[in-house]
């Protein structure tokens, strides 16, 4: 019954722990999904803002550039110290104390550096001169005169974007060109500083040309554009690209445009580090809330499991011990509802089966005593039929009781003795009276039939419960203690106790009784051949018990022929060995 | 000496119970101090030498009459010296001990 136990605890506790599995997962993952979706679109929001600010800032950057050119040109220093090249440097250097982060570049008519100038705030530190600067890209243009404003892109060695404009003396007559720039990593860092989002510039084909993002030149090639994406940019959309190159991140791509000259794109890159981060947490801390709760409602499903099952657990025990038979067991109604009413129906059952039970093995044990009192009867008849064997039983049973008590047999084995030996010739009703009463020695067919007897006497005392240990005395009572005896060939302890005694009474009656071939035997020539066939065919412990008890035997054997047998007329001359110790 | 395979010896009571390695019985120490043990070829032969021994004034608590096998008594009983169907007087004689 073991295997059951607690299996309505589970069905009722399993739907419970499914059900919420389920509704949670699906919650945890629905919620994630909508906080994620949400997060991402203000992700996106964000960084099309963003994209739309570094553009403004860009420009903004572009029109200084134009506002420091202006403000270069506008006097007459310039033009003043054009020609000596150390007053031109000096006069540059102190310009862009007040310009810092531009560069300033000036350009004779053939193309070649006159000094170059970088500004660091206070202090311009960076000065070059005398480069072949020819062949910038558009600075030809500009040396013919052609433009008095134009911007142009410098790739090498460090991308730069420059506004230039031809320089004439007071003459008219050109002299060069002046050129005010931005390094474009510079740019980049400067806007980055202010958006907190990286920048890129990329050329017209989609190369980097300077970036904020934490990348050396070399990875700059990681994050070239290909011509679809390229092509998808225009100034009335963006383009958003997710990044992995310093750190993931998205980007969003717009047109780079200086005036009507377009110059490549600008890229503003939002890192999603944060974003997904943001995410996790909030994916750990459902996580954390759905287990709590699937914790909790486990436990309030094992509660209820346990309130609904503790009083049928109870029930299916009260059944157990109702089985093995306590039918004085009630087991306690505590609930009102349909368990309880259950528990209540079970207890009427128990008292119904009590009382029942009750009159039925009242009417069995009537049954089987009336059946008994039958068995007996026929003993009794089947004795009283042949005078040779008439009082057989009753002597029998008083020298096994007195064998049996020398034993310490019990008071249950003396019951069980006193019954077999009453009843162990019974098996005699199936034999012929031909045989049974046959004046001489048995043939051997018939032999075989007499050794039926204890099987059919057996067969006939079967119905009755309470003379389940006597069948074994009444069934072995013709064994041997060697193993020649019948009808299952015993041997030694493998025969019962009581049957070994029987066996020992039964040969001593059989002895001093007549029989249709001969007259009784003296009790010492009965003596004699039981103590011959001690540890052959009787057991040499019942033989001793007998030997010990003797007295009391003979005792019974004068009483039963009124005196006439008298075969020891000093009755302190046998048996009294027992009582006596020699050398004590 | 030749045993015949089943013999019987005389266990006499002890308070010690049933257990086989302890079972005493019945003998008696000679002069050199070897334990004389009866064992009988038969059960009649040890009931006759009790019965007689009794009336010789020879006491014996008995227990049990316990079939042995005589091949194997010397090995079972190794401190008995065994004496094949003694009468009474001969086992007794004037020495009492068990």
């Amino acid at each position: 019954m073991s295997q059951f136990r607690h299996r309505l605890a589970l069905k009722i506790v399993l739907p419970f722990a499914a059900l919420t599995l389920a509704i949670g997962a699906l919650g945890t993952l629905t919620a994630t999904s909508a906080l994620s979706s949400r997060s991402q679109e203000a992700f996106d929001n964000q960084l099309i803002h963003d994209g739309f600010v570094a553009q403004s800032m860009v420009q903004a950057g572009d029109a200084d550039r134009r506002s420091i050119l202006r403000l270069l040109t506008a006097g007459t220093g310039l033009s003043q110290n054009w020609a000596n090249t150390p007053a031109l440097q000096a006069w540059l250097e102190r310009a862009l104390t007040i310009h810092p982060n531009v560069v300033v570049e000036t350009v004779d008519p053939s193309g070649r550096e006159i000094v170059g100038v970088v500004g660091h705030g206070e202090v311009a530190d960076t000065v070059t001169r005398s480069r072949d600067l020819s062949a910038w890209p558009s600075l030809s243009y500009v040396l013919a005169g052609g433009a008095l404003g134009l911007d142009l892109v410098v790739p090498a060695p460090r991308a730069a974007i420059f506004t230039g404009q031809p320089v004439r003396n007071a003459g008219g007559v050109l002299v060069g060109a002046i050129l005010v720039g931005d390094f474009l990593d510079d740019r980049a860092a400067a806007i980055k500083a202010s958006l907190h989002d990286d920048i890129t510039y990329y050329d017209i084909n989609g190369q980097v040309l300077g970036t904020s993002l934490s990348l050396v030149p070399g990875q700059w090639s990681t994050l070239a554009l290909d011509t679809t994406t390229r092509n998808r940019v225009s100034p009335t959309s963006v383009v958003e690209l997710s990044r992995n190159a310093g750190g993931p991140g998205m980007e969003i791509l717009s047109p780079w445009a200086v005036r009507t000259t377009n110059l490549g794109y600008i890229g503003t890159t939002a890192s999603t580090a944060g974003l997904l981060a943001d995410g996790n947490q909030l994916r750990i801390l459902l996580v954390a809330l759905f287990l709590a709760g699937v914790l909790f409602t486990l436990a309030i499903g094992v509660w209820l499991a346990r309130r609904i099952s503790r009083p049928v657990h109870r029930l299916v025990e009260a059944t157990r011990l109702v089985s093995a038979g306590d039918l004085d067991h009630q087991t306690p109604v505590t609930t009102r509802d349909e368990i309880g009413e259950l528990t209540e129906s079970f207890n009427q059952m128990t008292r119904s089966l009590k009382d029942k039970g009750g009159s039925l093995k009242l009417t069995m044990t009537q049954l089987q005593d009336t059946y008994l009192m039958t068995i007996e009867a026929l003993a009794a008849a089947v004795e009283a039929r042949d005078p040779y064997t008439h009082g057989h039983t009753q002597r029998v049973e008083e020298y096994a009781v007195i064998m049996a008590k020398v034993l310490g047999c019990d008071e249950a084995e003396l019951s069980a003795i006193r019954r077999a030996s009453v009843l162990h010739d019974i098996g005699k009703i199936g034999i012929e009276d031909l045989i049974l009463r046959k004046q001489a020695r048995l043939e051997a067919d018939e032999e075989i039939r007499m050794q039926k007897r204890p099987v059919i006497g057996v067969d006939m005392l079967k119905g009755i419960d309470f003379l389940d240990p006597v069948l074994p005395l009444v069934r072995h009572h013709h064994e041997r203690w060697d193993g020649n005896g019948y009808p299952d060939q015993l041997h030694a302890d493998e025969i019962p106790l009581g049957a070994r005694i029987l066996a020992v009474a039964d040969a001593l009656d059989a002895m001093t009784s007549d029989r249709p071939y001969r007259a009784a035997r003296t009790f010492d020539y009965a003596k004699t051949e039981i103590l011959k066939g001690s540890a052959t065919h009787f057991d040499p412990e019942v033989v001793t018990a007998f030997i010990k008890s003797q007295r009391a035997i003979e005792d019974l054997l004068r009483q039963a022929a009124g005196d006439e047998v008298n075969h020891h007329p000093d009755p302190d001359d046998v048996g009294g060995w027992r009582l006596h110790v020699v050398g004590r | 000496m030749t045993l015949p395979d089943r013999i019987f010896v005389i266990v006499i009571e002890s308070e010690a119970g049933r257990d086989p390695a302890l079972m005493p019985l019945l003998s008696r120490s000679d002069a050199s101090g070897n334990k004389l043990t009866p064992a009988f070829s038969s059960m009649l032969l040890a009931t006759t030498f009790l019965n007689q021994a009794q009336e010789l004034g020879y006491y014996v608590k008995l227990d049990y009459i316990f079939p042995a096998d005589g091949r194997r008594v010397a090995e079972d009983f190794p401190e008995h010296t065994i004496q094949l169907d003694p009468s009474p007087e001969g086992f007794f004689g004037s020495v009492s001990g068990v």
